[in-house]
């Protein structure tokens, strides 16, 4: 599975993560910094496992831990129709 | 603290039919150019500001608005517009344009409404409504409420709901003396729980600071509410140029008064981190400083600057009267 960001979502960098804007809806979201990391790796090249590979290594966490969250934030992502699956 | 405003009022011009009510921007006849305008738009742009909302005066009235409307959406930024329904000619081209959502005011039953705006104003807002909801344009209607029409909300809001509008706005009337008082404001809260029970769309907008300590909590997502935004998500551009807090101090000697620097003179961003009045605006009224719900609301400061001259207590506010007695208690 590769998530995709929509390309015409704008995402602005904040302390505490960053705010997606979707210009369609016109509506915007909040994210953690965590997601912000998640989010910038939504490039249409990136798998989830590589995503929660990468994630692991940047919060040294268990793996395993670190999937599901990843998987969380994307299926939430996905239901605001922010990313979409290749 | 954000790093920059998420949305701002474009404040396009100050010229309007007039109406009966004291205006925080009342018709001076100033304007924006439409290159001013979308130099504007393209600051707030790279500040990555989304949403804009385009106000007057009576933005309608303003030759370049359908222009503009179409230079936000091509960035692209969610565009609305607050207007008081005075010419709706450009309504297609609008619609063409891309326009996100257009909010028009109803003060009243018609007699009411037209003692306020003029005669025929009533019938030609409800034209607008009706034109723009055909048009599949997101309305909004906003009832700026004082003590003299509280009495009447219940009857706009049997108006209102009555076409396809989206969400009935409630203002508050911000003014020197005919403001309305903490139990007036508590009413309003409630006559508005009692509409919500009926499933209307009627909500009070961020002005009424203190709506979690009131009945109308209930409705709330209280750990998503922001209390005023005023400084923390938003600012207004006024047709001057002048950097403001909210729309309640949009005009020339309010700007002068506070000390309101330029766009033309300092970016956004710089504004937004550096004006030392927006940072204490951001910090809440002298009264919300020991009130334990200040972080959230922190008053109105519109109400406040407006009605005793100083940032020191919101007269509508419920707890004022409380807060400013612990106060002078802490003091003593």
């Amino acid at each position: 599975m590769i998530p995709e960001r929509r390309n015409d979502v704008i995402c602005r960098e904040e302390e505490f993560g960053a705010i997606i804007f979707d210009p369609q809806a016109g509506r915007m979201h909040k994210i953690n910094t965590t997601g912000h990391f998640i989010w910038d790796l939504c490039d249409g090249i990136h798998t989830v496992d590589t995503i929660a590979t990468k994630l692991a290594e940047q919060e040294e966490e268990d793996l395993k831990t670190v999937k599901e969250a990843v998987e969380t934030f994307l299926k939430d992502m996905n239901s605001r129709n922010l990313i979409r699956w290749q | 603290m954000f790093s920059g405003p998420t949305y701002a009022y474009l404040q396009v011009n100050r010229t309007c039919s007039g109406c009966g009510l004291d205006c925080y921007a009342s018709p001076d006849g100033t304007a924006l150019t439409l290159r001013e305008a979308k130099e504007i738009a393209d600051m707030l742009w790279e500040a990555k500001v989304f949403i804009v909302l385009l106000d007057g005066g009576e933005p309608l009235l303003w030759d370049g608005i359908v222009e503009l409307v179409q230079h936000f959406r091509a960035k692209p930024m969610a565009t609305a517009i607050v207007s008081g329904g005075e010419d709706i000619s450009q309504a297609k081209a609008l619609q063409k344009a891309d326009l996100s959502m257009i909010q028009f005011p109803i003060d009243g039953p018609e007699d009411y409404h037209d003692r306020i705006r003029g005669e025929g104003h009533f019938q030609k807002t409800i034209t607008a409504i009706k034109t723009f909801c055909d048009l599949n344009i997101d309305t909004h209607v906003g009832t700026v409420i004082s003590p003299e029409n509280m009495r009447y909300l219940e009857e706009i809001s049997d108006i209102v709901s009555s076409y396809p509008v989206l969400i009935h706005r409630v203002l508050r009337y911000i003014h020197a003396s005919k403001f309305l008082t903490a139990q007036q404001c508590v009413e309003v809260l409630s006559t508005i729980c009692t509409l919500r029970e009926k499933k209307r769309a009627i909500a009070p907008t961020n002005c009424y600071t203190f709506a979690s300590q009131t009945p109308y909590r209930q409705y709330m997502n209280v750990e998503k509410f922001q209390g005023c935004v005023g400084g923390k998500t938003s600012l207004v551009i006024t047709c001057d140029g002048y950097v403001v807090p909210c729309p309640h101090f949009a005009s020339k000697s309010i700007a002068h008064t506070i000390g309101a620097p330029s766009i033309w003179e300092e970016d956004i961003k710089t504004i937004w981190k550096e004006w030392d009045f927006l940072d204490e605006f951001r910090k809440g009224l002298t009264a919300c400083q020991v009130c334990p719900d200040n972080e959230r609301c922190g008053g109105c400061r519109a109400a406040a600057f407006h009605a005793t001259g100083s940032f020191d207590y919101d007269p509508g506010c419920p707890l004022s009267d409380v807060m400013l007695q612990k106060i002078q208690g802490e003091e003593k």
